[in-house]
């Protein structure tokens, strides 16, 4: 197995951002994209002090009181997955290792079609606020909503811490700042996008950015294209000389090595992707399921046009672009900041100064906004499943869950925030193999056999969603990312970098079990309860539209 | 007792069976994409030689060019059956 290729693709969802203004300090352009990155900053702090003034009830903090449409929110959820991992990560990997990153520009995709078909509409119909209100729909709520607040809070500090430390790099090297300071600020502007503004800035500055990452990819790929006179066939016999794979680039094995780490990477990515609580959460913003299955479908079509735009032209373009240019290269010949650079190096090749100022914005923006989705996830998490349903029983007026969301937002973010400074100098790489592991093994069992298996019982899921987390993050931390990497061990226990092969069905394999074992007289309940939510789940709301 | 908490209410199987069929047409969508997906996947894990086959323009990139246009297309075809049914 090629360990060192795995855990920099695992990288590009969590450090890629780190670098991406680099070329801008290193090739003249930073006064350009310090413009660029002053200027994202005044939008969303203009879509902030707007949202602020509808955000005074809970149902606006939530859910942006259902206003979002659907093909507003498609632009929200796509942005949630078009982050800066796509635009630098993902050019990066082509450009190092070609075709198999093919597994992390289809999976998403592939997560939103299961979203679409299986999840939008029953999610939209039983649900209220959060990812858990559909799982506690008839299930037990206490225990339900302590669990699956609990798995929703790990994949969100997960995410957001490995985010965090990127973005942290990523304004030192612009501006010269320190780490600390970085992460600060960067905190604080999430922090006040949450806090003040509520779904309503979340996703508007989500909306924004997506809609700009769109423009900035068309107009990258146009640039890219113009080289080779709109000629893919002629760029890819380029692309075939000038790699050091040659047509080896367009073949599987130049990332991933054996099959179970293939099997394992596209198995978390897809179902890891459909249990994102900051994803799902989405779908309540809209007005009802019908504007949810189309905002997915909206969602789907925009990520298919940039990541097709990403992986057909701009990664394979880059390496025949920046090939022999020798200022994006150092005296041992490596990339100027890193393969995540290469989105960065290219848009300078292709666009000059301006264009490398105006990416490395983007690329900003995208973090910004992932971070502000992931916050307002976590938080809805502690305030509404935590304080108002496990704590509070139901019983927490309106204003009391707000004062509370409000409060779980400054504090998510005073963690995340003190996490990312004591992770300045470790290999965070691991933290998005985990992201996606626990998502997939604990939160995504969880839903699909709610929705669908009239045996599920509190018991099954609770039980279930433990071994499923449990394992996720035991073989994590069992291979190599961790046991080798981190605590200095000579081999690993567990010899895979992903562990989705095995924890996912360990997840599925214990709900399923201790539920056929449960034959309490709550489980039967639970499954009496079955059919009402199938007629609930399925009640078209749209009907005479 | 959860707020939004149903009741046992019966339903009859007049009112279920359609909603199954509702579902098991969903499942249909949904597993002609994970196919597709994952067969693309196994095939790269265990047959990474015909997956390369014809690069530059190989077996590999034709497929994922089918996925991503067969995703397009599903999710095109599922909306208009459900407004339809509307």
């Amino acid at each position: 197995m090629n360990r060192p290729p795995l855990l920099a693709a695992a990288a590009f969802f969590a450090a890629a951002p780190a670098t991406a203004l680099a070329a801008g300090a290193q090739t003249g352009g930073r006064g350009v994209a310090i413009g660029f990155f002053l200027a994202v900053i005044a939008l969303t702090l203009a879509i902030t002090y707007w949202a602020a003034r509808r955000n005074r009830t809970a149902d606006e903090f939530y859910r942006a009181g259902g206003r979002i449409t659907g093909f507003q929110n498609g632009l929200a959820i796509a942005g949630d997955f078009m982050s800066a991992a796509t635009l630098l990560g993902i050019t990066g990997l082509i450009y190092m290792s070609g075709f198999d990153t093919v597994i992390y520009v289809l999976s998403p995709l592939v997560g939103m079609c299961i979203l679409v078909f299986l999840v939008a509409e029953p999610f939209r119909n039983l649900g209220r606020f959060t990812v858990t209100d559909v799982a506690a729909y008839r299930l037990q709520e206490r225990p339900i909503r302590i669990f699956s607040a609990f798995a929703s809070l790990v994949v969100v500090l997960l995410y957001l811490v490995a985010q965090l430390v990127g973005a942290g790099a990523l304004i030192q090297i612009l501006f010269g700042l320190p780490y600390g300071f970085a992460v600060l600020l960067i905190g604080l502007l999430m922090t006040l996008y949450v806090a003040i503004g509520g779904m309503t800035a979340t996703s508007w500055v989500q909306i924004s950015k997506a809609a700009i990452l769109v423009a900035a990819v068309t107009i990258l790929a146009f640039l890219v294209l113009l080289r080779f006179d709109f000629n893919l066939v002629n760029m890819y016999d380029a692309v075939a000389s000038a790699h050091r794979l040659g047509v080896g680039v367009f073949q599987p094995g130049g990332l991933l090595k054996d099959p179970v780490s293939t099997m394992s990477l596209g198995l978390a990515l897809v179902f890891g992707f459909v249990g994102l609580p900051h994803v799902l959460m989405r779908l309540y913003t809209v007005s009802d399921a019908h504007e949810a299955r189309r905002s997915v479908v909206y969602a789907a079509g925009f990520y298919s046009y940039v990541s097709g735009l990403i992986f057909f032209v701009v990664g394979y373009g880059a390496i025949v672009l920046l090939a022999g240019r020798l200022d994006y290269f150092d005296a041992e010949g490596g990339l100027i900041g890193g393969s995540n650079m290469v989105a960065v190096h290219l848009a300078h090749e292709v666009g000059g100064e301006a264009f490398l100022g105006f990416i490395s914005a983007v690329a900003f923006a995208t973090i910004l906004a992932v971070v502000s989705g992931l916050t307002i996830a976590g938080a809805s998490a502690i305030s509404h499943d935590l304080y108002a349903g496990a704590v509070r029983h139901g019983e927490a007026s309106e204003k009391e869950e707000l004062r509370a969301s409000k409060i779980a937002t400054v504090g998510l973010s005073f963690v995340a925030i003190a996490l990312a400074v004591a992770f300045e100098k470790q290999n965070i790489a691991f933290m998005a193999s985990l992201v996606f592991a626990v998502s997939a093994s604990a939160s995504f069992p969880l839903l699909i056999l709610a929705l669908y298996w009239r045996g599920l019982t509190t018991r099954g899921a609770v039980i279930g969603g433990v071994v499923g987390l449990a394992s996720a993050v035991g073989l994590i931390i069992l291979g190599p990312a961790i046991w080798v990497q981190i605590l200095g061990n000579e081999s690993p226990v567990f010899p895979y970098s992903y562990p989705g092969l095995f924890s996912i069905p360990a997840g599925f394999l214990a709900m399923i079990v201790f539920s056929f074992a449960d034959k309490s007289e709550a489980g039967r309940a639970e499954r009496a309860r079955y059919d009402s939510q199938i007629v609930e789940s399925l009640k078209d709301q749209s009907i005479g539209r | 007792m959860n707020e939004t908490q149903p009741g046992a209410e019966r339903h009859s199987k007049e009112t279920l069976a359609p909603l199954y069929a509702r579902r098991v047409v969903s499942f249909c969508f949904a597993a002609i994409i994970v196919i597709l997906f994952y067969g693309l996947v196994f095939a790269m894990a265990f047959a990474p030689d015909w997956i390369g086959a014809g690069a530059p323009m190989s077996v590999g990139v034709a497929f994922t060019v089918l996925i991503i246009a067969a995703a397009i297309l599903l999710n095109w075809l599922y909306i208009r059956r459900m407004r339809d049914r509307a």
